[in-house]
């Protein structure tokens, strides 16, 4: 374009540049360029043999070999948010993101405008989703932005100076287009000549001087690249907005409950909900008609077994009479001289007996008197003839009597117990058939897996189509049946990751034709559901939290552990049904305690050596330490060891000794009332006996034990001699520098040589918690944005392995707003640097954690 | 009793356990401020039992007496004067040991009885050795409490505002305020 061909022409400054140029021009520092100078630059490297200056070269090229990788991301987020035409389309999420690192590492190297340009654009994407510009307008802006910082890269690559005109020329731009740029708490962008958004107090005077100077000087230059460079941009943006509004990338999918919901794992239409749904409704109806229809036969079984008790109560009557007539008979026997009394005793029961027969015979006898001697053994009694009756005596008669009593004993026992077996057997089919009741109500509550599957499956698909790449989608046990409540919230966010996360992995490995595969599968285990998640190339970060956001109001978990060839894989716990404690319950002290099994791994009878830490569940309860053996169990009983889920790798498994295991349990849990709410206590379940049982969440008691032997600890290391002090310090501190910019690491690693620190790196969050265990750490210094797992995931994972206390962690980043602040503080952040941050501040600050 | 009519009768007959009881609560809760907003007239207090002497709670402030169970749960991070929890109709109690609270001696934790009230949304047991006689009182036999004396801490002095007879007259209001503040405050201290 000839440049040279636009006179400057003070009128077409809008009052933003008027302001801007008053401003600089009243510093004393001013600084003109040569009249002969085309363009508007920022000298940002000075050639020299001075090392330390050959270092800045070499951060330099470090910092534009990222950038234009970043730039490659940006410009397909761009495009992707341009097909979509959607406010909440994935690539903004994307673009802010990279634009925020490329603002970030810009201002830490010094290339203000790059910084600046990177913040309109972080700045446009908030006004377009906010409503504040429409969407077309603001897609519009964001070519230009794009195309303002491409210059000016290409400016610092050719020159090794940043060219102030692409900024210039995009605010012009965005005045054109009415976008005004402002975020609370700052001014309008246009009032410093786009400096201090992304440098915050690193703007000094110097570099607003030198900046403003450059500006007032340059006004012509500045006029005529805003002509040439919006017309240049502008052109280009639209030419890139034109043709893609209509894309195939818009990835709307059918709800997965709701208006256009389908339940069919093939994908047909919704009818198929309907007729699942009725299914589990009839069969919930068909087991509770089962139900009801037991309670006659049980009744009826209840009745037999009423009447099998009255029978063996009367043979137990006949019983106890013959019984007391044998000892009368046998008192006569000893004393003769009552024996006519006793044979003719109308209440005998022998006499009873064959009075009754002579009545009903017609047949009177005179019952034969007969000594003891005489008396048939009870075999003959056996062969009792009633006809024959004469034949016997009164001990015969009583000995038949007993015969039959004791048959009737037996026969009435046998009936009571066939009456109890069938009792039996329909209680073990009405709490069989109960069971069912409940699990078919349980069922109306889920939805088969493959929803969830399929919506990723088809979003895999999209993302696949639009980045030309080959995306393997394995997904197992579709047929499992969810808790709807799980499936919904996990929907949105993992196609969300699919579609943003992962496209944007897919972007930033351009040229690279690895293969990924995308795995998703749901099993249960015990009393849990288990899904999980698996990429295979390296994701971005803050996956884990968005994971989080949503598994925790379902008392789910969620755990990492690195995949193949630098994947990761996220597993995802639930609980099978909500407001059901299903857990271990266990002794601690002479309390029982409920530990849900989503926490337990494992039992250890025998200790092993492999816990990375073990603890004690009644120090942890505050519970006294020794523990009587209960009675029942034997005093020799090793204390059994339970292995804690949140951390399963060798070495760092976290283990809690308990009195003992008593079995399992599954109650209804009970929110504990407020003022009795306890950290480590997440609700209290009533047994059968009506005692209160308490459910534990255990990694939170360690958490809490851990928090209080360090503060046990500051207050004594507070009173300590100062030789402990002496040698804290004296031993040489192990910094670990967590961020994905390699010109960040570079640059804090030449700060910290100046002291006596061992500066370790990690480039991600993953990276970090492999480093952490290996080299133990004194000091974290923390980036927020980061691939694979962000700053917010590290200090997470680290607060739900109770590992914070072990050292001090300072957050390094560009986000300053309050409520980032807020959350690092919340996770256990010990201190928050706002990047670009000051050698001076840096040191201090690890210097005052060191030793705090 | 007298139902003012059949349909009172029936409603009551229809309620669940627990809206019965919340029924019966709200009742006995109208009667018991027609009592207290009759601030001339006598007033019935409950006579315990303590290590050290006795002690009044005024009848009303109370919803039942149980005996004492001899098992509770233990809750980490109590004071030591709130021995723990227990279900009570399913619903979760926690206990105070009126002793240990009002004087600060240690006191075993065995048998006795416990006096239930309940302060919104938390229900207490007040745990004595023994109670006595219902006894009424009016209120110039009242005297208001200058000093502590060996049946309670300075620390309790709030909730003992009167004094009969030489024995503490308890604030039940402020004793179950004060154990709520301070059971969320060990807690939050911890």
């Amino acid at each position: 374009m000839p440049e040279e061909s636009l006179p400057f022409d003070h009128n077409k400054l809008s009052s933003e540049d008027l302001e801007v140029l008053r401003t600089f021009l009243a510093t004393d520092d001013f600084e003109t360029l040569p009249p002969d100078t085309d363009q508007p630059t920022a000298p940002l490297t000075h050639p020299s043999s001075d090392p330390a200056l050959a270092l800045e070269d070499e951060m330099l090229t470090i910092f534009i070999s990222e950038v234009e990788e970043d730039l490659v991301v940006l410009r397909g987020s761009l495009e992707q948010a341009e097909r979509d035409e959607l406010l909440d389309s994935p690539g903004f999420l994307t673009l802010q993101r990279v634009a925020h690192k490329i603002g970030g590492t810009a201002a830490a190297i010094g290339c203000d405008a790059i910084s600046t340009i990177a913040h309109h654009i972080e700045l446009v994407i908030q006004h377009i989703t906010t409503g504040k510009i429409s969407l077309l307008t603001g897609l519009y802006g964001l070519g230009h932005a794009e195309g303002a910082l491409e210059m000016t890269l290409q400016s610092v690559v050719q020159h090794r100076e940043e060219d102030m005109l692409p900024l210039l020329a995009l605010e012009h731009d965005f005045e054109t287009l009415d976008i005004h740029l402002t975020t609370p708490g700052e001014e309008q962008i246009t009032a410093r000549g786009g400096h201090g958004r992304q440098t915050g107090d690193r703007a000094d005077s110097e570099e607003a001087n030198r900046t403003g100077g450059e500006a007032a000087a340059t006004g012509a230059r500045v006029e005529r690249a805003r002509a040439t460079g919006a017309r240049a941009i502008g052109a280009r943006a639209t030419a890139r907005v034109a043709p893609t509004i209509h894309d195939e990338m818009a990835i709307s999918l059918p709800p997965l409950y709701g208006r256009g919901a389908t339940r069919d794992p093939g994908g047909r239409p919704g009818s198929f909900d309907l007729q699942h749904v009725r299914q589990q409704y009839d069969q919930l109806i068909q087991h509770t008609e089962q139900l009801i229809d037991q309670q006659t036969a049980l009744e009826y079984a209840r009745k037999q077994v009423e009447a099998a008790f009255q029978e063996l109560h009367a043979a137990q009557a006949r019983l106890r009479r013959i019984e007391t007539f044998f000892f009368r008979m046998s008192m006569t026997a000893a004393t003769p001289a009552h024996a006519e009394i006793e044979t003719a005793s109308s209440s005998s029961l022998v006499a009873r007996i064959l009075r009754e027969a002579a009545q009903r015979t017609g047949h009177a006898h005179q019952l034969p008197v007969k000594t003891m001697s005489q008396t048939p053994s009870l075999e003959d009694a056996a062969r009792w003839d009633e006809l024959e009756m004469d034949r016997f005596g009164e001990t015969n008669l009583l000995a038949h009597a007993l015969n039959e009593a004791i048959g009737d004993m037996a026969t009435a026992t046998a009936q009571l117990e066939r009456a109890l077996a069938h009792l039996d057997t329909l209680v073990g089919q009405h709490i069989a058939t109960a069971q069912q009741v409940r699990a078919s109500a349980l069922s109306l509550r889920t939805a088969p897996f493959s929803m969830l599957a399929q919506h990723a499956r088809q979003t895999t698909l999209k993302v696949a189509q639009v980045y030309h790449r080959e995306l393997q989608f394995e997904a197992s046990g579709e047929a499992a049946e969810i808790d709807q409540d799980i499936l919904e919230a996990l929907d949105a966010p993992i196609t969300q990751l699919i579609s943003t996360q992962l496209a944007e992995s897919l972007r930033a490995m351009q040229g690279d034709a690895a293969a990924c595969r995308i795995g998703l599968s749901a099993h249960a285990q015990g009393d849990e559901v288990i899904i999980e998640l698996n990429f295979s190339i390296p994701m971005p970060g803050g996956i884990l939290a968005t994971l989080q956001e949503c598994v925790q109001p379902l008392h789910g978990l969620v755990t990492t552990q690195p995949g193949e060839s630098d994947g990761i894989t996220f597993r995802l716990h639930f609980p099978q049904a909500t407001g059901l404690v299903q857990g271990l319950l266990v002794r601690a002290w002479e309390q029982q305690v409920i530990i849900p099994f989503s926490q337990v791994l494992r039992i250890d009878y025998q200790q092993q050596h492999v816990y990375g830490h073990l603890f004690t569940l009644n120090t942890l309860l505050g519970f006294p330490a020794t523990s009587p053996a209960p009675a029942t169990s034997a005093v020799s009983q090793m204390q059994p060891v339970l292995r804690l889920s949140i951390d399963s790798r060798p070495g760092m498994q976290l283990a809690v000794q308990v009195d003992e295991v008593i079995g399992q349990i599954e109650l209804l849990i009970k929110p504990p009332p407020i003022p009795l709410r306890r950290p480590g206590v997440t609700g209290m379940a009533i047994d059968s006996e009506g005692n209160v049982l308490l459910v534990l969440d255990v990694p939170e008691l360690i958490r809490q034990d851990r928090q209080r032997q360090g503060q046990a600890r500051a207050a004594s290391a507070h009173h300590e001699a100062p030789g402990i002090l002496h040698r804290a310090v004296n031993a040489t501190p192990k910094i670990l520098i967590v961020d994905d910019s390699v010109t960040i690491r570079r640059s804090i690693r030449q700060t910290l040589g100046q002291k006596d620190y061992l500066v370790l790196e990690a480039r991600d969050g993953l990276e970090a918690l492999e480093k952490i265990e290996q080299e133990a750490p004194s000091l974290l210094l923390l980036d927020l944005e980061m691939p694979r797992m962000n700053g917010y995931d590290v200090l997470n994972i680290l607060h739900t392995r109770a590992l914070l206390p072990e050292f001090k962690i300072a957050l390094l980043t560009s986000r300053t707003s309050e409520k980032h602040k807020q959350r690092a503080r919340e996770l256990g952040a010990h201190a928050f640097l706002t990047k670009p941050c000051s050698d001076d501040t840096l040191l201090l600050t690890v210097a005052a954690l060191l030793a705090s | 009793m007298a139902f003012q009519n059949i349909t009172e009768a029936r409603s009551l007959e229809q309620m669940t356990d627990e809206e019965f009881w919340k029924h019966a609560r709200s009742r006995a809760g109208d009667a018991s401020r027609g009592i207290s907003s009759s601030e001339a007239g006598p007033r019935q207090y409950l006579e315990c039992e303590l290590q050290r002497g006795k002690c009044f709670i005024p009848l009303d402030a109370i919803e039942e007496v149980i005996p004492a169970p001899f098992r509770l749960a233990r809750l980490p991070l109590m004071p030591r004067w709130m021995p723990g929890v227990l279900a009570l109709r399913g619903e979760i109690m926690a206990v105070v040991n009126l002793d240990e609270y009002l004087s600060d001696i240690d006191t075993p934790f065995s048998g006795g009885m416990l006096l239930v009230a309940r302060l919104s949304e938390l229900t207490i047991g007040l745990r004595v050795p023994a109670v006595g006689l219902i006894i009424t009182i009016e209120p110039e036999q009242i005297t208001s409490s200058l000093t502590p004396s060996m049946s309670y801490t300075a620390a309790r002095a709030a909730i003992v505002k009167e004094i009969y007879m030489g024995c503490p007259v308890l604030d039940v209001a402020a004793l179950l305020n004060d154990v709520t503040l301070q059971v969320a405050m060990v807690a939050h201290h911890a």
